[in-house]
């Protein structure tokens, strides 16, 4: 894929709206089943997290693809970028920046949260998404139809 | 020992000059100092051993150079002329010797000539554009006659040098006496043409004036004809005029009918000797009237080699022009279609029409039907009975068979427009089920993941993606809308439609010419031939031996055959993907039959830099230019793609310059080979520019170089092959449809000359009411899209126009909602027609 930095918001918006809160509803649902808390809202509140503060990795990841040849992002950046994101993410809940969620939020939960939704988003990325928006490859991963030309 | 050194840094004003004593170490922090950023700290050292100058390399980056090859170390003799990276640096020796003596040059005829008159004083290296370069020594004034041979001890410094080359290959022809001091202007050059009228034989080049014409071997332009004298006439330029004088000639010198001694020919003019028509110009000044059409560039602006699609071969001349078609009525603007019905010609009318056939053709028209145009509303006019056939040709051709791989991304299926599941996706999955190899299934998997970083990129295997595309092809009914045909002329017709007629090759009946008229117009006729370069162009004009020089597109397979019976030498010119490829092929000989094959790999200047665009920078390695496909990959989709398209046309041809040029894919097995044929010196890499191909004695190939920075001697290299591996010919001067579609309608040109489209790829100035006519591919290349010979490249184009087509509400069009397009992505994965 080789996304613009408007490409990359917007995916990265749908995707999580759409694929990433499928899989966060499920892991919600989950955790409040075999904790007995009132967690339901904690994995929600991390999506939200990792779309807001993904719209700043953005600009950083699209300045880093420009300085490449191809200006490109192969997947394994995408894998190295989910990474960096996470480490970030996690490191935040722990000094207790993230606003809804338990300094104490064991480690896992985290992991197999976030992993999920990482996964899954990449997968779409990889392809499904072309077979419902065959422009989406060629206009750096915006959605929407190419522009009318007028001449 | 003391000496006088002078360097000159490439493409620039930027010289220096110095004097003083040896040993002496050059570079960019010594002193003197060479500050060039391709020259290294220490670059190379000079020494005065036994009486003469050892130069000696220090391990830099980018190489010290005599007479073009790469040395260690070298004896100069008492002067002579080396390179350290790109800086030309000139040393001499200040011997206590005489400096009058000047050695007689060979051939004597020629001392008056190359004694040059405009022997200009300069007060030294002082630079007016203020770029100096002048260390330690003080400006002075150069005392050596600037333009004359340097004196006794380095009249054979060239023949020194050479004796030093390893390159067992280069035998020195003719070593001229270097230059002690070039502290003058630039004589004027000329650039003269000459063509054998009988013989049709032709030839340019560039000459430094006096320009000598005859029939000797070592002319600067070689007339060879017996009626020509040895030394049989002189070019030199007077207050800005040629003047061509006789040189008392056998048989004279002509300027139409009349005989000439003297004459003065003005900034360019024609003259002849017999049988040689000539025309010289000054360099700088363009040809002015169309006598004077350069036959030469007219050998690179036209392709050598034609695809003959009847065939299915290639011919070395355009199929012939037939008369009476199509009708007269072509002539005019615009025309009637009730008149085109009085010509009696068949008319079929359809709503598109696709010309061309090829992949092109069938990438458009596989999107229009799977936006819902049925195959009654679509026809197709080329000659080609696959879409793939003339790739497929090409690719054999160029010794890549159906199982090696393609240079091509995982998702760029022509087969399918939504580019999923790529090829190597599939790879994959058949490795891991078992119905493929599981190794190859894996790294598939892994290439894809890991590209290009950390390993090389997944190209898929070319039976493959043949294969696929005839499988589409039966889906959307390719054959029921194919016409068999060559398509002569397309003109707007009088009711807000085209007519494109077009030739059935084959039918002897009254059918055989046709119309069809339509209202939607696509133009994909691919390359139009094969260009050899012209030097090679020329050598088989003039020998018509067709067996020896080769261009790596045609069919080539007996140099194959004969080098794995015989083994032998093969010269190797240009370094995109083909020559890369006929390399490894080339390795195969050595490797699978033992056959002794030794290659030449023949470069204009060595690269050592690769191209910078932004902070990128593209990888060089052994002068190769490597980048995964032949441009960079958000160029097909990325912020490159937007940025080219937003560009005007100057910004478009300053954009392609830099991302595109000659590269090939960085893969493993390529690079090892390289290096490996270093290693064990059967691969060699040559710098020079090629002045001419001659056929030797022994029947071999000779190929006369000339250095490009450094000695101006000759070198010759005899070859057994010259595989000709520089591309395509993309102009669209070549292809008698574009070229009659331009000059009819008037069309005008993108940035490269090419077709100027619009960014949907509607060709502008076709429009004709509601009638739209769109192009792809090469045809369309300098405009807003880069890479339009690529698959991908041709997908785009079809998805712009077929995308414009529907806001212009053309009949049967859908827009592919998401569900729509995902509904017809599951037909196509079932093997359902659309």
């Amino acid at each position: 894929m080789t996304p613009t930095l408007s490409g990359r918001w917007q995916t990265r918006l749908l995707l999580l709206g759409t694929v990433g809160f499928v899989v966060t509803w499920f892991f919600a649902a989950y955790f409040q089943a075999i904790t007995f808390e009132d967690v339901f809202h904690v994995p929600f509140v991390l999506l939200v997290y990792v779309a807001v503060l993904g719209l700043g990795w953005d600009v950083l990841y699209n300045v880093m693809q420009h300085s490449r040849w191809d200006s490109d992002w192969p997947p394994i950046y995408q894998f190295g970028a989910g990474v960096a994101e996470a480490l970030l993410l996690f490191a935040l809940i722990r000094i207790g920046l993230v606003i809804g969620v338990p300094e104490n939020l064991p480690f896992w939960m985290f992991f197999v949260h976030y992993g999920a939704v990482w996964f899954w988003t990449f997968v779409m990325t990889q392809g499904p998404l072309r077979l419902l928006f065959p422009q989406w490859r060629f206009r750096g991963g915006q959605f929407g139809r190419h522009p009318a030309t007028r001449e | 020992m003391q000496i006088h050194l002078t360097w000159q840094e490439p493409d620039s004003d930027v010289h220096g000059e110095w004097t003083g004593d040896l040993p002496l170490t050059l570079g960019r922090t010594t002193k003197p100092a060479i500050d060039h950023p391709q020259v290294t700290r220490e670059h190379a050292r000079l020494d005065w051993v036994d009486g003469q100058l050892i130069l000696t390399d220090l391990e830099s980056r980018n190489g010290t150079f005599v007479a073009d090859e790469q040395v260690d170390r070298a004896e100069l003799g008492a002067s002579g002329t080396f390179r350290l990276g790109p800086v030309v640096v000139e040393v001499q020796a200040l011997l206590p010797e005489p400096e009058e003596t000047v050695i007689a040059p060979e051939p004597p005829e020629l001392i008056e000539t190359i004694a040059a008159p405009e022997a200009v004083e300069e007060p030294g290296p002082v630079d007016t554009s203020g770029t100096v370069e002048e260390p330690d020594a003080a400006p002075e004034p150069v005392e050596e006659p600037a333009e004359e041979p340097a004196e006794a001890p380095s009249a054979d410094a060239g023949t020194l040098i050479e004796g030093e080359m390893t390159d067992s290959f280069a035998t020195v022809e003719e070593a001229e006496p270097i230059q002690a001091a070039k502290r003058v202007d630039e004589p004027p050059r000329l650039v003269v043409v000459w063509k054998n009228e009988e013989t049709g034989a032709e030839g340019q080049s560039m000459e430094k004036v006096p320009v000598a014409l005859g029939s000797r071997d070592d002319s600067a332009v070689r007339l060879a004809d017996a009626r020509v004298s040895r030394l049989h006439a002189t070019l030199m330029v007077e207050d800005g005029q040629i003047v061509l004088r006789d040189e008392q000639s056998s048989n004279g010198t002509f300027i139409g009918s009349e005989q000439v001694s003297v004459a003065q020919l003005g900034t360019a003019g024609q003259f002849t000797i017999r049988p040689f028509l000539i025309t010289a110009r000054i360099e700088g000044v363009e040809a002015e009237s169309a006598e004077v059409r350069e036959p030469a560039t007219q050998l690179e602006e036209e392709a050598s080699i034609f695809f003959d699609d009847e065939r299915g071969t290639l011919a070395p001349a355009p199929p012939a022009e037939e008369s009476g078609f199509p009708p007269a009525l072509f002539q005019q603007d615009m025309v009637s279609v009730s008149a085109l019905q009085a010509t009696g010609v068949p008319i079929e009318e359809k709503a598109y029409v696709a010309i061309g056939g090829g992949l092109g053709s069938f990438i458009w028209v596989d999107y229009l039907r799977v936006y819902g145009v049925p195959t009654e509303g679509i026809c197709v006019v080329g000659l080609e009975a696959k879409p793939h056939g003339r790739y497929e040709r090409l690719c054999i051709n160029s010794q890549i068979p159906y199982h090696e791989r393609l240079r091509s991304d995982s998702a760029s299926r022509p087969d399918c427009l939504w580019g999923w599941p790529g090829y190597a996706v599939v790879e994959a999955w058949n490795g891991i089920t078992g119905r493929g190899n599981l190794k190859d299934g894996l790294r598939a998997a892994w290439k894809i993941f890991a590209e290009p970083t950390f390993t090389s990129t997944y190209t898929p295997v070319s039976g493959v993606v043949f294969d696929s595309i005839d499988k589409e092809a039966r889906r959307i009914g390719w054959e029921q809308m194919r016409q068999h045909g060559r398509v002569k002329a397309i003109r707007k017709t009088d009711d807000g439609r085209y007519a494109v007629a077009y030739t059935v090759p084959g039918d002897t009946t009254d059918q055989r010419h046709r119309i069809v008229i339509a209202r939607y117009v696509h133009v994909a006729v691919g390359y139009p031939g094969i260009r050899l370069l012209p030097d090679l162009q020329a050598y088989r004009i003039e020998t018509g031996d067709l067996e020896r020089v080769v261009n790596a597109y045609e069919e080539h397979q007996h140099v194959y055959d004969t080098l794995a019976r015989e083994g032998g030498l093969v010269l190797i010119r240009g370094w995109g993907i083909v020559a890369s490829r006929i390399i490894q092929r080339l390795f195969e000989l050595r490797r699978d039959k033992g056959a002794d094959v030794q290659i030449l790999h023949l470069t204009r200047s060595i690269v050592a830099e690769g191209h910078r665009y932004r902070n990128a920078q593209r990888k060089v390695d052994n002068n190769w230019e490597f980048q995964p496909f032949n441009w960079p990959k958000a160029a097909w989709g990325g912020d490159l793609r937007f940025l080219l398209e937003e560009s005007s046309p100057e910004e478009r041809g300053r954009l392609l310059q830099a991302w595109g040029g000659t590269t090939t894919a960085d893969r493993e097995d390529w690079s090892d080979l390289i290096a490996q044929g270093r290693r064990e010196g059967w691969y060699h890499i040559r710098e020079g520019e090629v002045d001419r191909v001659e056929r030797n004695a022994e029947g071999t190939l000779t190929t006369v170089i000339r250095g490009k920075k450094t000695l101006r001697a000759e070198t010759r290299l005899d070859t057994n092959y010259i595989i000709d591996c520089t591309g395509l010919q993309s102009g669209i001067e070549s292809h008698p449809l574009l070229r009659d579609l331009v000059a009819h309608h008037g069309l005008g040109r993108n940035v490269q000359g090419r077709l100027d489209v619009a960014d949907d790829f509607e060709i502008r100035g076709m429009r004709n009411q509601q009638a739209r006519m769109y192009a792809s591919g090469v045809a369309t290349l300098g405009g807003p899209y880069a890479p339009v010979d690529s698959f991908l490249g041709l997908q785009y184009a079809a998805q712009r126009s077929v995308n414009a087509l529907v806001y212009h509400r053309a009949p049967r069009l859908q827009h592919l909602g998401a569900l729509t397009s995902f509904g017809q992505w599951r037909r196509w994965a079932r093997g359902v027609a659309p």
